[in-house]
């Protein structure tokens, strides 16, 4: 039976109404949930001896438990219901607690971005898996931003998707010290990695022959040795906090299952996500692959290199993207961000998530199903033909992104979709 | 070969496809085929002296699944009404769609494909799924075309 998921943000339950949400899902046939429990401000009643001796305490939302009362309602409904949590974008935590933020190599801290290689931000999420998983009948916690920042902005552009702008803080720097890294020379290599491509046309250029030539890539990596066991080291912090997490799922001894949303798999690497290594503690993974939504997430830093250069390099970005991810784009940034990327990315990405993991880890694909005018006009043709092509490159589920902006449309072809689906397995 | 004995009438090839138009792309065997766009089938079809060609679509996840091959019949009637006097479009459908015979006849009757397939789905030639389309194809009087292969 394939699975059909769908991200709710809890804040949803309070407009919308608890019950309207989950007669909503129940009706298109979605027979699993991710609510955001904790996205900035807890979801849930926290219990609050077990936070006592923390420097980071939960912040409640309102009264309700609303976790609770989706669970009860989901019950009755057979509802599968996830809690997410939202690990490292926390900036209402990040202004309480400036000490946890991530800092970039310059030493800037980031607004709302915590670092998981801090012990109080570790021991945070590890007493809010503890918490949610010994109380609460929910199936699976899911990690979501389990990740370093991806920065899109400034003069870096796009040096700091190859190299890494964060985290430069002082538990990544004492973790990283521990595991051998030489810390002044890894600072002094990324900074001057950075000042010596920072963006201009006569370094645009050199940056493009690193992105059409798989063996120039190959050999800049070759030549800074330290940055390719800097990337190593993120990519294990994250998988160390993540195995922490199934430790404390285990603990809790209460059969609660772990899973994460990642990045899509050809740019994981970049933010500290190795599916390889994470495969190993998850029981199921969700890279997001927002085919539509791609294109004005990714237009946007475009946009942004274009002002520091000219509109002449257009074409000159998108074939950056379009190589990188094998996928056919427009060359124009205004029609990128209105059409994103096609449907057939949910195949080849798909396909990659399937071939990192073990294949006892489950593999639900994350597709966009909203339509926000400017940003995502997924339509139900969309939906369909990404569902099939995420399923016939191995998906073991689907999971659509996110409840409130998709319309009603689009829930009718989710339901079309599982019923093809359904019907193929008896075929 | 002898002068009379040369066939002089036309050529139809009844099974040709694209291999990436619009937003879709054949995905299979390293892109190999995505490169087969319809500049290249009908320059093809002119050094063969081919003088049409029915271009097939596939919606099927099966084939999808196997071969990376996902090619919309909206996407080859686009093709199909450029090249309008090469190319002869062909519907695909989903055979586990309950819509799919709906969307068969209208894509006979109001769009213009002229036949349905190639049917290469993984299921039984003679499912009741595909039943209904057999005896849809005899009421509307068009041809079917089916791949077979062992599964």
């Amino acid at each position: 039976m394939v699975t059909m998921g769908m991200w709710v943000g809890a804040s949803e339950l309070q407009e919308i109404g608890t019950e309207k949400v989950i007669e909503t899902l129940h009706r298109y046939g979605i027979d699993r949930a991710s609510l955001f429990v904790l996205s900035n401000y807890c979801y849930f009643k926290p219990r609050e001896e077990l936070y006592e001796k923390l420097s980071i305490k939960p912040k409640r939302a309102c009264d309700r438990d609303l976790l609770k009362e989706f669970i009860n309602g989901a019950r009755r409904v057979g509802l599968e219901v996830t809690a997410t949590i939202v690990c490292m974008n926390n900036p209402i935590l990040g202004e309480e607690n400036p000490s946890c933020k991530q800092v970039d190599f310059r030493g800037i801290a980031h607004d709302g971005v915590l670092c998981l290689n801090n012990k109080d931000v570790r021991e945070f999420l590890k007493t809010i898996v503890f918490d949610l998983a010994s109380r609460y009948e929910v199936s699976e916690i899911e990690l979501d931003y389990v990740r370093f920042k991806r920065s899109r902005r400034g003069k870096y552009l796009p040096m700091h998707l190859i190299a890494c702008k964060y985290c430069y803080c002082s538990s990544c720097k004492e973790r990283a010290i521990k595991s051998g890294i030489e810390w002044n020379l890894l600072l002094k290599e990324v900074r001057e990695t950075f000042n010596d491509w920072s963006t201009n046309p006569s370094n645009f250029s050199r940056m493009e022959n690193l992105y059409t030539n798989s063996f120039d890539f190959i050999r800049f990596f070759m030549e800074r040795p330290l940055l390719a066991k800097w990337l190593r080291f993120r990519a294990n912090s994250i998988t160390d906090f993540v195995k922490e997490i199934k430790n404390v799922l285990e603990d809790a001894g209460t059969g609660v299952q772990l899973s994460a949303d990642l990045f899509y798999p050809s740019i994981s690497w970049m933010v500290g996500q190795d599916y390889r290594s994470l495969g190993k503690y998850l029981d199921s993974a969700k890279p997001m692959i927002y085919t539509k939504r791609m294109g004005s997430w990714e237009s946007g830093y475009f946009k942004e290199i274009v002002k520091l250069l000219s509109s002449g390099y257009e074409p000159r970005l998108t074939t950056f993207l379009s190589t990188h991810m094998r996928v056919e784009i427009s060359d124009n940034l205004d029609t990128l961000a209105d059409e994103g990327f096609p449907n057939y990315v949910a195949y080849l990405e798909t396909r990659k998530a399937r071939l990192l993991l073990p294949s006892k880890v489950k593999v639900y694909t994350g597709l966009y199903s909203s339509r926000i005018e400017g940003v995502a006009m997924t339509n139900p043709k969309d939906i369909e033909e990404s569902s099939k092509y995420a399923i016939a490159a191995g998906a073991d589920g689907l999971y659509f992104c996110s409840f409130r902006a998709t319309p009603k449309e689009n829930f009718k072809r989710i339901r079309n979709v599982k019923e093809l689906l359904s019907l193929r397995q008896t075929t | 070969m002898l002068e009379h004995m040369r066939y002089k009438g036309k050529v139809i090839d009844i099974h040709a496809h694209v291999g990436s138009c619009d937003n879709y792309k054949t995905l299979g065997l390293g892109f190999f085929w995505s490169k087969l766009t319809v500049f290249k089938l009908i320059e093809h079809m002119k050094r063969r002296g081919i003088d049409y060609a029915v271009l097939l679509p596939s919606e099927d996840i099966d084939d999808l699944e196997d071969e990376g091959f996902y090619i919309p019949t909206d996407c080859v009637l686009k093709v199909c009404k450029v090249f309008s006097k090469e190319l002869i479009p062909f519907c695909g459908f989903e055979p586990r769609d309950p819509l799919a015979i709906e969307k068969i006849e209208d894509y006979i009757k109001n769009k213009g494909c002229k036949g349905v397939g190639e049917i290469k789905s993984r299921i039984r030639v003679d499912h009741p799924a595909l039943m209904k389309v057999y005896r849809l194809c005899a009421r509307l009087e068009v041809p079917v075309l089916i791949h077979i292969e062992n599964i």
